[in-house]
């Protein structure tokens, strides 16, 4: 076996499986209700919830702002040794753009507006249908260009 | 379309680093509001933090506790700085200048997390080193990504 097709093939699933534990993780932490994750980072008192502090959101925003770009940059540049087409240019730019505005969203609905979990839940659906189409495109080139040399 | 689109492939990975460098200051930024936010930006609060104040009631932070932090710390910019460097590694700026910007920013990474385990066993004034090698990493982390932004978008890259 083609240790290069291996190699993406093994990446490939584990960020498919990192994606599918994100989409756990969101569920379980915001659901998908914009008004409920408003009232988690601004706090409600009637519900006694309390707010978030800004460095608890940090702490998170931080790690993830290098993770989720390096990640995505990874992934996007194997759209270089495919045919590059309009569609790739604007997967790539939605999926980097949505990912970054789920992230940056909880400062932004903490010391903005409540308006901003709307963009979270919104970025959040793009980021994750966008990067899991990516998947599947890098692997289908990934696999005819196997194809192609065992032929 | 498709001959324009087609004739501009390696620009598709300019756009990309352009994104992932746009996102890098994002991030440069994010990290110092988050050393202010947690009072561990200045040489006063970085010693605070660690070694805590009996009389002001604040204790000191347990060494798991500190090992904890430096090691999350030291991959997040060992691996970012990498990043930035491989593609600094591509431009055309000039090579001595290349090794002086990597080199001074692998020091201070390292430095960073040796003066918080210096200031817990030897001595405060450690505080001072870290402060210092701090800011010497977001100095050179918003160097490099300036560099590789104007380089890319400019098309001076190799």
């Amino acid at each position: 076996m083609n240790l290069l097709a291996f190699t993406i093939g093994i990446f490939i699933f584990s960020i498919v499986f990192q994606l599918f534990t994100g989409i756990w993780l969101f569920f379980e932490k915001y659901s998908i209700n914009p008004e409920y994750i408003s009232e988690l980072i601004r706090g409600n008192p009637e519900k006694f919830i309390n707010p978030k502090s800004v460095l608890g959101i940090l702490e998170i925003t931080v790690p993830h702002l290098l993770a989720v770009s390096l990640t995505v940059f990874v992934i996007l540049h194997f759209f270089y040794f495919s045919k590059i087409n309009m569609f790739k240019i604007v997967l790539s730019l939605t999926v980097f753009i949505s990912g970054i505005l789920d992230i940056v969203s909880n400062v932004l609905i903490l010391k903005i507006s409540p308006v901003f979990s709307y963009v979270k839940v919104l970025s959040f659906l793009l980021f994750e249908i966008g990067l899991f189409i990516s998947l599947v495109l890098v692997g289908l080139s990934s696999y005819k260009h196997l194809r192609q040399q065992n032929h | 379309m498709r001959f324009f689109v087609q004739h501009k492939k390696s620009e598709f990975i300019s756009l990309l680093v352009v994104l992932f460098s746009l996102t890098f200051y994002l991030f440069i930024f994010f990290s110092v509001l988050l050393k202010f936010e947690s009072n561990q930006f200045f040489p006063e609060e970085i010693v605070l933090d660690i070694n805590g104040n009996l009389d002001e009631f604040i204790e000191p932070k347990e060494l798991t506790a500190l090992i904890e932090n430096i090691h999350i710390n030291l991959f997040i910019n060992l691996i970012g700085f990498l990043s930035i460097a491989g593609i600094l590694f591509r431009t055309l700026i000039n090579h001595k200048l290349k090794i002086l910007l990597v080199f001074v920013g692998f020091l201070s990474i390292l430095i960073y997390p040796l003066s918080l385990l210096g200031i817990k066993f030897l001595w405060e004034g450690f505080g001072y080193l870290a402060f210092a090698s701090f800011l010497l990493i977001i100095i050179v982390f918003f160097v490099v990504n300036s560099i590789n932004i104007l380089s890319f978008l400019n098309g001076k890259i190799r």
